[in-house]
């Protein structure tokens, strides 16, 4: 398959084919039910993506980074969601079950951690990757074709000959070259890749985000890539989400943003990478841990962390406000210095 | 070839294992009281004639002697002559088999046709009112004794409600000659689809009890494992892919969800078949049960050696259809039967 940037794989009628951001999410909230009442995992969350843009969402593990990847596919069923989800113009939250599964793998796709566990392990590699064309009726040699095409494309050598495999007869790295496939094999405008090298070693690490950012620039495709690594993140974002909590507390030109952090939680993690030119000892983290959700702190839900805390802090919530540089940050210091709009 | 290593293992394993269940088998029934050549040599019959049927069946000579004597007659197919028949062990167990085999599996397909969906729809729709039902009626029928279900079916649906047959393999009216021993089959070359009809009708209500009574364990193993494999990743993931509901079900889910089934079914079978015993003879089937019934109490040493081995070899023979399964359905068992790799 070749890449085709300018026009979006199919439109659905009625809505702008030009210009809709890959996401825009507005005032998402994600609610569940457990047996000790009712929980909220996203509070408030509003986020856009601009076609072919990358995003990095960062924050500490808990922090509602997989359920927000997880609620613009709408793939958890025991979440309560409120607020607004548009993918490339479309409202999914309003979608039939079957037009959402028309809509995933073919408008937004989604790469996920343990590339061993998102593999059928009794299918072949090839009946894997093509199944997202075959699932839209597309014949099968018509299918296996493209598949070996994005396999190849994506650095699986022999790929025709490799399809007929299992996924135990592959190494971890090819294995997410294989998930890789199987997400864009059907062009979608928008991939959401949650921690997709968390599981790997370090230097298959860097060729998958390589890998990603290559595709990414090749097919104008919008990513999400999800990560508690800022790491990684440096050479692949154009901007940065900096989630705590179930909120977004930072978002922000990705330069910038490890340049000067605004919110004190966005500087404590970039503090906490390891720096080659750093000794180990001088790695300051963050004291204490995240809260969970069930027992969120009120107000600013990372007062207890923050070394710059006041009283307001305690009592109200921080609302987001614009930065000078362009980002947001919902922190109530740049209320005081006079930054409100 | 992954397939060849595992039928020779298997097969090995399965001789050893039948050879030491007719030594058992065999040991226990000289413990047996009762005469097995007066039994032979009929009820009016002399001294002299029973010590010639003594002879004639070779239980003058030592235990150990004549259990080899057994052994080396069984690697011909010949299990010796029913004592109180009078014809090959082996023919009366050839006219039997069937009849169970007939009644195991349609009580499988029964289990199956009802386990699979159900089990599907309770662990998609886990915690709701139907799941709860089903789990409830699982636990219920369990419970339940084999000949007290069989009688209570009996009584109402076939007695009282007459809605199927009481009691035998056909009805009268048709005459159905012997060609596979398979009654369904048989009945519907003698007598054509409307026979044919009249057979299933008959069988329902014996397969469908052995079926409930075997179905709940069925039903849980594959709804606890459904539930384990919806929250496996590549579930996740084949829906990201924008795979529907039903392929999920149909190529993801259950193809994951079915190995623990296939092993309890492979069990089960045994258990079926000795339970099938009970219910054969509540139904008046002509089936294995029958003929063990006959043989334990006429002391017939052959015949009931003969049925205890061939239910055995249809345990072996179960257990060996489950691992062919088992790596027909999952390519990580083939590699582990290849030594791993390719
Ligand atoms: N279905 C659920 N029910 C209850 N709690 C959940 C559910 N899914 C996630 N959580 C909780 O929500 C929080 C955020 O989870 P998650 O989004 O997975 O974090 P991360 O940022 O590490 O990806 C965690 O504390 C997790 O325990
Ligand atoms: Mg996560």
């Amino acid at each position: 398959m070749t890449p085709d940037p300018g026009t979006p794989g199919q439109t659905a009628p009625g809505q702008p084919a030009q210009a809709a951001p890959a996401l825009d999410v507005a005032g998402l909230c994600v609610d569940v039910d457990t047996p000790a009442g009712r929980i909220r995992l996203l509070d408030d969350v509003s986020l856009t993506v601009r076609p072919g843009e990358r995003l990095a969402v960062v924050g500490e593990s808990g922090s509602g980074k997989s359920v927000m990847a997880r609620s613009i596919l709408r793939l958890g069923d025991t979440y309560r969601t409120t607020g607004s989800i548009k993918v490339a113009g479309t409202e999914v939250t309003r979608l039939s079950e079957r037009q959402m599964s028309r809509l995933r793998g073919s408008t937004v796709a989604m790469v996920f951690q343990d590339p061993l566990g998102a593999l059928n392990p009794l299918q072949t590699i090839g009946e894997q990757v093509a199944e997202p064309l075959r699932v839209r009726g597309t014949g099968r040699q018509e299918a296996e074709r493209a598949a070996a095409a994005i396999l190849e494309e994506l650095g699986v050598a022999r790929a025709a000959e490799r399809m007929k495999a299992y996924p135990h007869e592959f190494s971890g790295g090819m294995r997410q070259r294989v998930v890789l496939a199987m997400a864009l094999i059907a062009e979608p405008q928008l991939l959401i890749a949650d921690e997709p090298t968390t599981a790997l070693d370090v230097r298959v690490q860097e060729q998958v985000i390589d890998l990603l950012h290559e595709v990414s620039t090749e097919r104008n495709l919008a990513v999400i890539l999800i990560t508690h690594d800022l790491g990684i993140v440096a050479g692949f974002a154009d901007r940065v989400a900096v989630m705590y909590a179930g909120r977004k507390i930072q978002d922000d030109d990705a330069g910038r943003l490890f340049r000067e952090p605004a919110h004190p939680y966005a500087r404590g993690l970039i503090e906490a990478v390891p720096r080659i030119d750093h000794r180990i000892e001088h790695l300051v983290g963050i004291p204490g841990v995240p809260p969970h959700p069930g027992a969120r702190p009120s107000g600013c839900a990372y007062h207890p962390r923050c070394p710059f805390r006041m009283d307001i802090c305690e009592v109200e919530v921080p609302a987001e406000r614009p930065l000078p540089s362009g980002g947001t940050v919902a922190c109530h210091l740049f209320a005081l210095e006079g930054n409100a709009s | 070839m992954w397939i060849v290593r595992l039928v020779s293992r298997r097969v090995a394993l399965g001789v050893i294992t039948l050879i030491a269940l007719a030594a058992a088998v065999f040991f226990i029934s000289t413990l047996v009281p009762g005469d097995p050549a007066r039994v032979a040599a009929g009820e009016n019959a002399t001294a002299d004639q029973i010590a010639a049927a003594r002879e004639n069946l070779g239980l003058d000579k030592p235990v150990i002697i004549q259990f080899f004597l057994y052994l080396g007659r069984l690697l011909h197919g010949d299990l010796g002559m029913s004592i109180s028949t009078h014809s090959p062990v082996t023919e009366g167990l050839f006219d039997a088999l069937p009849t169970t085999f007939e009644l195991v599996l349609m009580s499988i397909i029964l289990m199956l046709v009802v386990a699979l969906p159900a089990a599907t729809i309770a662990a998609l729709r886990r915690g709701g009112a139907g799941d709860q039902a089903l789990r409830t009626s699982a636990v219920f029928t369990a419970g339940i004794p084999t000949f007290w279900l069989a009688l209570l079916v009996q009584f109402f649906i076939g007695g009282k409600l007459q809605i199927l047959p009481l009691s035998g393999a056909v009805s009268r009216q048709y005459s159905v000659d012997r060609v596979t021993g398979f009654m369904l089959i048989d009945a519907t070359i003698s007598g054509g689809a409307e026979a044919g009809w009249d057979a299933f009708l008959h069988l329902l209500m014996p397969s469908a009890v052995l079926a409930v009574l075997f179905g709940a364990q069925l039903f849980r193993a594959l709804r606890t494992e459904i539930i384990r494999v919806l929250a496996r990743e590549h579930i996740a993931v084949a829906r990201s892919k924008g795979v529907p509901p039903l392929t999920l079900v149909m190529h993801h889910v259950l193809p994951n969800s079915i190995g623990p089934a296939i092993t309890i079914l492979g069990v089960q079978f045994g258990m079926m078949v000795g339970s099938a015993v009970l219910v054969e003879s509540i139904f008046a089937l002509p089936g294995l049960g029958s003929y063990l019934t006959n043989a334990v109490g006429s002391a017939d040493v052959n015949a009931l050696l003969g049925a205890v081995l061939v239910t055995g070899l249809v345990v072996v023979t179960a257990s060996l259809v489950v691992d062919l399964l088992q790596a027909v359905r999952d390519p990580r068992v083939r590699a582990a039967q290849n030594g791993g790799g390719r």
